[in-house]
């Protein structure tokens, strides 16, 4: 997961190259940059960059979840998980993935805002795939790994 | 900074493997001004005020469960003490009253309401003396209901005349209860220096200084510890105590989190984190274990108080720094019936009461979930119950007494109450003559340093 100002700057050129086909003065490119922070920051609450939560919004939860995945390894365990992640219109953040001997495991960290679907529904959703390719799934908020790891 | 893998596996082991749930979110409701002129009107008032504000308390405290993968074990609800809130009644009408507080429990889905209390640790009036006639009905009659008694502060020295009458109310409980084992004295604590925000049933009850609805959260998590103690078996105790620091912090930081979730979602105002270590009759969730991983062959083993005292300290320095306001008992618990390495000590001779007895002046409360044979007198409860008010008067702390007179059972038999509670031992205590003394009556007064301005 990259930091989270270059994810905003990141987001930021994407949005001003889609509207002007990417030729922006540098005039333009101002005004521009201007307006999408100041829409991004209606949009999206500060809490949307994760461990960057000011204190105050502790009473906020967190768009974004982990999922874990741990079970024998068998093709299509990556698939079967990121295909419901992507029916579900689920922004994939980050994925690491490792075997220790021949057991397999995967951390996702998961943006659940662009989602029409409300936690609960993805979380039992991965929940029964992974029961599905005999795999253990654990759904939880980024907080708790916040709370637990991080001052 | 992205998350290590580190990082997110040490917290689902955590959650996983080491049980750690939150044992308790429980909503403090204050049910001044619920009394009315008649009776009829004190229940009905008394029943809307508690339903309209916990109605909310599980679906809340589910969602969060869910979205954050930890369990939150109990649901439960503290009121006003009793005896406050209802002065004005007898004890039929307080055992009415027990009844209804015993309906909105179960209206709402909680398993306990607390606060059918009593605070008479320098003297009581009409109403906490009715309030405490009640409490051996009221507790046999209903199944959420619990029931607590504060009999010395350090500041008002022992109410010797209480203690002697609760000893008798122990013992009537019991028999009333006699059907399930004693079960009633399961849902009755006296305390020494009774802490207003406790959120542990039986104890709990809201405060008179606190707010309208607050809800306070206790956390829990003795396998956790007692796994990070065995990973560590040679580690000085300088290094032992930093983990233990370090875990408990991790802990805490999982009921901050918890408790701000489920009240910000109630709209209450969050209250205090517990940050005590209670055991469950669940294999592994035990902190008599920790002794045993500490080093020591078994739970009341020379050595116990001490382990007990430098766990207890350590647990409450590291939950300070991660809630934002730590209360309650705050320490590590010691119910006997409720922790499996406890109950396998006392069958096998090694821990007795007297041993508890020590280990009740380093922990956060006292005798807890301790059974006796049915045919114990009145008057040696009562005496067990000075011992222990004494302990918690001199040393500032809270102590407490939870114990249970098993009628028909004698030293060496086993009773078993089932989930949270467990099964206890018979234990054998010392029958010796205490009438005289108990029976001088009065007060005893507080020690020279509550003296403090």
């Amino acid at each position: 997961m990259a930091n989270p100002d270059e994810k905003l700057i990141r987001e930021i050129v994407s949005i001003i190259n889609e509207r002007q086909g990417g030729n922006v003065s540098r005039d333009e490119m101002v005004t521009i940059v201007a307006t999408v922070i100041d829409q991004l920051n209606g949009k999206k609450a500060p809490r949307d960059y994760g461990h960057f939560t000011p204190s105050d919004s502790d009473s906020q939860s967190s768009s974004r979840f982990i999922v874990s995945v741990f079970g024998a390894n068998r093709p299509g365990m990556v698939h079967g998980i990121t295909a419901i992640l992507a029916e579900m219109n689920c922004d994939i953040l980050d994925i690491s993935q490792k075997f220790v001997e021949n057991l397999f495991y995967m951390i996702l960290v998961v943006d659940g805002a662009p989602s029409p679907h409300d936690f609960l529904e993805i979380k039992n959703r991965l929940v029964q795939r992974g029961e599905e390719m005999t795999a253990k799934v654990y759904v939880q908020n980024e907080d708790v790994f916040r709370y637990v790891n991080r001052l | 900074m992205p998350w290590s893998s580190e990082e997110i596996l040490e917290t689902l082991r955590m959650t996983e493997v080491e049980h750690l749930d939150i044992r308790t979110t429980t909503m403090g409701i204050s049910l001044r001004g619920c009394a009315a002129d008649s009776l009829k009107d004190t229940l009905a008032n008394t029943y809307e005020r508690i339903v309209r504000n916990a109605e909310k308390l599980i679906p809340s405290a589910t969602r969060v469960e869910n979205e954050l993968g930890i369990r939150i074990a109990n649901k439960r609800i503290s009121i006003t003490p009793a005896a406050i809130a209802f002065e004005k009644f007898g004890t039929e009408e307080m055992i009415r009253i027990g009844e209804t507080l015993d309906a909105a429990a179960d209206a709402v889905g909680v398993d306990f309401i607390a606060g059918f209390s009593a605070l008479v640790q320098k003297s009581a009036t009409t109403g906490d003396r009715n309030l405490i006639e009640a409490i051996p009905h009221a507790l046999s009659r209903t199944k959420h209901l619990c029931s607590s008694v504060n009999l010395a502060s350090t500041k008002a020295g022992m109410n010797m005349n209480m203690i002697l009458r609760m000893g008798h109310i122990i013992k009537k409980t019991a028999e009333l209860t006699a059907d399930q084992h004693g079960l009633g004295c399961a849902k009755l604590v006296v305390f020494a220096n009774a802490v207003d925000d406790n959120p542990f049933v039986a104890g709990a009850f809201h405060g008179v200084s606190e707010g309208d609805v607050v809800l306070n959260v206790g956390i829990s998590g003795p396998g956790v510890v007692l796994d990070m103690v065995r990973q560590h078996p040679d580690v000085s105790f300088n290094e032992l105590y930093d983990i233990i620091k370090k875990t408990s912090f991790r802990i805490t930081r999982t009921g901050e989190l918890i408790g701000s979730r489920v009240a910000s979602l109630l709209g209450v105002d969050f209250g205090i984190v517990d940050l005590s270590l209670a055991p469950t009759p669940e294999p592994g969730d035990s902190v008599g274990d920790i002794f045993i991983a500490m080093g020591l062959a078994d739970v009341g083993a020379h050595g116990t108080t001490a382990a007990l005292a430098m766990l207890n300290d350590a647990v409450k320095k590291g939950g300070m720094m991660a809630a934002r306001n730590p209360g309650g008992l705050s320490g590590a618990f010691i119910p006997v019936s409720e922790d499996q390495a406890m109950i396998r000590a006392v069958k096998n001779g090694n821990l007795t009461l007297d041993k508890l007895e020590a280990m009740t002046s380093v922990c956060s409360v006292g005798l807890d979930m301790v059974a006796v044979p049915g045919d114990i007198s009145e008057e040696i409860l009562s005496a067990i119950i000075a011992d222990e008010c004494a302990i918690g008067m001199v040393n500032n702390k809270t102590t407490a007494v939870r114990i249970i007179p098993v009628p028909g059972k004698v030293v060496g038999d086993m009773v078993d109450y089932g989930g949270l509670l467990g099964s206890a031992p018979i234990m054998p205590y010392h029958n010796l003559s205490v009438s005289p003394f108990i029976r001088r009556g009065g007060r005893i007064p507080p020690p020279a340093h509550s003296l403090k301005n």
